[in-house]
């Protein structure tokens, strides 16, 4: 009898019960229709826009997509010694205390269709890291209101780039990598204003506790013969854990 | 074992852009992301829709999978996510179509008319990312843990929402054995 069986048994039988049934063949020709019309995602895809749409939608769309800098409120909180903050919130540089090197990284990056998606730089052999500067570069599509990319540190490893959200003027996201083995995660913040302040924070907590946070002090996205050049310095630091 | 193994080398060749592997693959997991979509939305043609945008973000983005084995886990929370697209452009939760299979009401099966009355009033009170949580679990049979990573949120969230869920839906049963069966605020399909 019903009643004497479980909660979750009945509810389990009733979505049993409530899922029978087969996709309809028109939906699956519909799909296939649609996914033989669809390009597969490149790393390379560095246009994510028409070309016909207006400049400054381009513009405001594609440019979030640059970040590397130091000092996410996280490592604030959590860092002290590392702490790293946008001019405008902080209003003037810190200077970082004995122990930690002041990292400077000067990055033009320019977004080349010579990306690859899988290509990974070479990476060597794993070392401790202690604490220093770091530069690098982040490689960002923007495909409708979603922004993936690579972020590579140091070239010495990967991280995953994700964010999901609109994309216009400012957005966030979430980053996934290793660092020498290490699991990695942090979150990007970003903004981009055409002509006027952008830049952002980023912070990355890794498993072996090290740190890496940075601050972009400018964000400069160009269109120019077809091709998206987007260039950010970095100021950037890391600390190893333990 | 052999599934499995199929299924990784369907995901690879559709990973380097071979797209009968992938049609091989979508006409593999279709009835199971149609369930799923049709036990989140309870609407037959949002649950189309979602499983048609889940399918073709899938092709799109299968070359930035970098683990096949987790093709699955990975396909479910594209499938959560174009769940909560359809909310979001249908805007019609509550009280919209609501389809009855007489035949299971009768006595040689174990779930009666009543409880099914009750647990769907109980389910479209649940919020989406609930649904999703019950279905994962309960229908697809997956742990906490592995519902939390498919959804890509921390496990308290994930236990927190089921538990939330499950006792809602066991209430609405438990009003069910307190009284008669009431009028159905559906209309059935």
């Amino acid at each position: 009898m019903t009643r004497s069986r479980s909660a979750e048994d009945r509810i389990q039988q009733w979505l049993e019960e409530e899922a029978v049934g087969s996709l309809p063949d028109r939906v699956i020709d519909a799909t296939f229709e649609r996914s033989r019309g669809t390009r597969q995602a490149q790393w390379s895809d560095w246009r994510p826009f028409s070309m016909s749409r207006p400049f400054s939608a381009m513009i405001a769309v594609g440019a979030a997509a640059i970040v590397v800098a130091v000092g996410g409120a996280l490592l604030v909180q959590a860092r002290p010694d590392l702490r790293i903050g946008l001019p405008q919130a902080t209003g003037a540089a810190e200077a970082l205390p004995a122990g930690v090197l002041d990292a400077t990284a000067n990055l033009d990056l320019e977004i080349a269709e010579t990306v690859r998606p899988h290509a990974k730089p070479p990476v060597p052999a794993p070392r401790r890291l202690e604490s220093g500067s770091s530069s690098g570069t982040i490689e960002i599509a923007v495909a409708g209101r979603t922004v993936s990319g690579v972020l590579r540190l140091n070239l010495t490893h990967e991280l995953e780039y994700s964010l999901t959200g609109p994309v216009v003027n400012h957005a966030w996201g979430l980053a996934t990598g290793e660092l020498n083995g290490a699991a990695c995660d942090g979150s990007i913040a970003f903004s981009y204003f055409r002509g006027g302040p952008s830049g952002g924070t980023m912070f990355l907590r890794c498993a072996d506790g090290t740190v890496f946070g940075g601050r972009v002090d400018s964000v400069d996205v160009t269109l120019s013969d077809s091709t998206w050049r987007m260039t950010a310095r970095v100021n950037g630091s890391y600390k190893a854990g333990g | 074992m052999e599934d499995r193994r199929v299924t990784r080398a369907l995901v690879e060749a559709a990973q380097r852009g071979d797209h009968d592997a992938f049609e091989a693959l979508a006409i593999r997991v279709g009835d199971r992301l149609f369930a799923i979509a049709r036990l989140i939305l309870r609407d037959i043609p949002a649950a189309e829709d979602a499983v048609q945008d889940t399918l073709v973000h899938a092709w799109r983005d299968l070359p930035r999978l970098r683990d096949p084995e987790r093709f699955d886990a990975w396909l479910h929370r594209l499938l959560v996510n174009a769940c909560n697209d359809q909310v979001r452009l249908r805007r019609r939760w509550s009280g919209e179509i609501r389809v009855v299979h007489p035949e299971l009401a009768s006595d040689d099966v174990s779930s009666s008319m009543a409880d099914r009355d009750q647990l769907e009033r109980g389910f479209r009170r649940l919020k989406p990312e609930q649904r999703a949580v019950v279905v994962l679990h309960h229908y697809l049979g997956l742990t906490v843990p592995e519902v939390a990573d498919t959804l890509g949120i921390p496990l308290g969230t994930a236990k927190s929402r089921l538990h939330y869920a499950t006792e809602t839906l066991r209430a609405a049963l438990e009003a069910d054995a307190r009284g008669p069966v009431a009028a159905t605020n559906g209309r059935p399909a």
